[in-house]
């Protein structure tokens, strides 16, 4: 479809909704700044359409991609397809030779090169160009079946000529069709003509060329005969083309002659066999019986036998089957007689022929037999079974003795395995260390006293920080300001180093305290001199005897056991221990200690009195 | 003229179809292009 520019504008109007002349007006101003662009020999590019650019004097126009697609929508999704892989440049080692021939070939080319070079063609057909086309192909026709094949072969003329001038032979051009043809006959004529001068030459006095000579002139007598035969038809008509001379004819009755002696000496011994074959199969009903007999031995049979011969291979025959079996067949004995000797068992059911009398006798003989067989089946199973019972008792008993066996075995497997699992020894065993282990926690706990077990021994080691104890080092807190200093200044560690010394000279002070209270333990009353192994509560350490005096005052004013504790220490000298109340256990102490927090100090020690 | 625009004092747009045809490719394997359309500008300017 072709649209001419008024055509497009209307199109261009409508579709760009405007009007026929504003339209055109645009058209033509983008026509102006294109050529105005191009002449400046700059690229006009419209977007989506393409690129309009000058090359010389020629105004190009490169579409883009999204025309191109537009256009090309009908091949979506076909895309390049490689068809084969890429074939390996291919060199003629025989180029130069071609060449060559094509150099020396001065002479028209005959018909047969006319057809090969067409095939040349098409064979290469992919390498040469399009544009050549076949010279001797009519156009319109195309190339039929005789254009391949056999008939399109034919020998090179070039190829012949290469090949004599290698064989150092002159090459001899091909003549023409007729040419050719007579060229041939005469050469095979030629032949023969050799052969029949050499077999003229053996005539002469070699025997074996003369035999070779009288071969070939059979071979010739019986086609000239052949011939001479075809020549004189049967119905006696002579033909004036065949009408052979005088010489002629003597000739062909004289080979007639030499043809029909070697005709009879070659069929001399073949002649008499069909005849003595004849013979042969004029008895044969009654050789058959006897070959049956006869082993198969074919020369026997090649040679012709007369009727004497037959009947002595009969009598021969005779004596050497057996006299029984002769006689049997001689006599012909009836049937049933012979088959009790082989005592054939399926003979009743051969057929109606046979006397029932007699098939009845045996068949009740053997009705007779079948069940004692049954008999001797039934005791056997009999016996069998008994066997059988008695092989199951002793099996029984087998097993019951394997299984009393068992169970004598398993029962001592069982009390030892009991024994070993829980012997009573064991038991005691640990119940005595549960027993001395609840005693020793009982000790240690005191809820029982035992030496070296209770806590009694363990109580002299420093368990002087107790969860309720505050530590030493906080004595310098003390409101005593004395023993502050000094203890400031000196380490705890001395004033533990010597407190078996205090102890002592602790004892010593409850010891001289006049007031012995009936309680051995408590937090008020009396010092009691049975509490002295108890523990108490120290309240302050301090230097001043004065001081410690009047702490202790205070605490037996305020109706507390209060006592004073001196410490030697060769630092400080000897200090003076503020303590309240005697209490059994660290236990009582702590709990007493929880009563009178509000006067307690801060850094008090629980700790044993001696 | 088959399928084309033309433009008076500028040029004429025409389609030219391209059948499938077989290219060898410089590594020498043989490809089937497929058809497709191109747009070709005959000028009626000179540049």
């Amino acid at each position: 479809m072709h649209i001419e520019h008024k055509q497009f504008l209307e199109l261009l109007a409508d579709a760009a909704g405007l009007e026929l002349e504003k339209a055109e007006k645009q058209l033509t101003e983008l026509v102006n700044e294109i050529k105005q662009s191009l002449s400046e020999g700059e690229a006009y590019e419209i977007d989506g359409f393409g690129i309009f650019s000058s090359l010389g004097n020629r105004v190009m126009f490169i579409p883009s991609n999204e025309l191109e697609t537009e256009i090309n929508f009908k091949y979506v999704g076909m895309e390049p397809i490689e068809l084969d892989e890429p074939k390996p440049t291919f060199e003629d080692p025989f180029a130069e030779l071609d060449e060559q021939d094509s150099d020396s070939k001065d002479e028209p080319k005959s018909d047969t090169d006319s057809v090969s070079k067409p095939s040349v063609h098409k064979r290469f057909s992919g390498l040469i160009d399009d544009d050549i086309k076949d010279p001797d192909l009519v156009p319109g026709e195309s190339p039929g079946p005789e254009m391949w094949g056999v008939d399109a072969h034919s020998e090179d003329d070039g190829a012949d000529r290469l090949f004599a001038s290698l064989m150092g032979q002159d090459y001899k051009e091909p003549l023409n069709e007729e040419e050719g043809i007579d060229a041939i006959e005469s050469d095979e004529t030629d032949d023969f003509s050799n052969v029949f001068e050499d077999s003229s030459d053996f005539e002469n006095g070699d025997e074996l060329g003369a035999e070779v000579a009288a071969f070939m002139a059979e071979d010739d007598v019986q086609n000239e005969a052949e011939l001479s035969n075809d020549v004189v038809p049967d119905d006696g008509e002579i033909n004036d083309e065949f009408v052979l001379d005088a010489d002629e004819i003597d000739e062909l009755s004289t080979i007639e002659e030499i043809t029909d002696e070697v005709i009879a000496d070659d069929i001399d011994e073949p002649l008499e066999f069909p005849v003595n074959y004849e013979e042969f199969e004029e008895e044969p009903m009654e050789a058959a019986p006897i070959l049956e007999h006869v082993p198969s031995n074919n020369a026997e049979f090649d040679d012709p036998k007369t009727e004497e011969d037959i009947n002595d291979l009969d009598e021969t025959i005779d004596e050497e089957i057996g006299d029984v079996e002769s006689e049997a067949v001689a006599d012909e004995m009836p049937e049933l007689e012979v088959t009790e000797e082989f005592d054939d068992p399926f003979l009743q059911f051969e057929g109606d022929d046979i006397d029932e009398s007699v098939l009845r006798m045996e068949d009740l003989d053997d009705t007779e037999i079948i069940p004692v067989i049954k008999n001797i089946t039934t005791e056997i199973s009999d016996s069998k079974k008994a066997e059988n019972e008695a092989e199951k008792k002793k099996k029984e008993k087998d097993t019951a003795e394997n299984e009393a066996e068992k169970k004598s075995k398993e029962k001592p497997h069982k009390e030892p395995k009991k024994r070993k699992s829980a012997p009573a020894w064991l038991w005691v065993f640990l119940l005595l260390i549960i027993v001395g282990g609840s005693v020793v926690g009982l000790a240690y706990l005191r809820f029982i006293n035992i030496p070296f077990i209770t806590p009694q021994t363990a109580s002299n080691t420093p368990t002087v920080n107790t969860p309720v104890a505050p530590p030493q080092q906080s004595n310098p807190a003390v409101p005593v300001q004395e023993p502050v200093a000094n203890n400031s200044q000196n380490p705890s560690s001395d004033v533990q180093e010597q407190a078996a010394i205090t102890i002592i000279e602790e004892s010593q002070t409850v010891k001289s305290t006049p007031a012995v209270s009936a309680n051995q333990y408590g937090l008020t009353g009396q010092v009691s001199e049975a509490g002295i192994n108890g523990y108490t509560i120290i309240l302050y350490t301090l230097s001043n005897q004065q001081n410690a005096i009047n702490e202790r005052q205070k605490l037996l004013d305020a109706g507390y056991r209060g006592f004073l504790t001196p410490i030697a220490n060769e630092r400080y000298g000897t200090l003076h221990r503020v303590s309240v109340g005697q209490f059994r256990t660290l236990f009582d102490a702590a709990v007493a200690a929880e009563e009178i927090e509000a006067l307690l100090p801060e850094n008090y020690i629980i700790k044993k009195i001696n | 003229m088959k399928n084309s625009v033309d433009i008076s004092g500028f040029g004429t747009f025409k389609s030219t179809h391209y059948s499938q045809q077989q290219e060898q490719r410089a590594d020498g394997v043989t490809v089937m292009m497929p058809p497709r359309d191109a747009i070709e500008f005959v000028p009626d300017i000179e540049g």
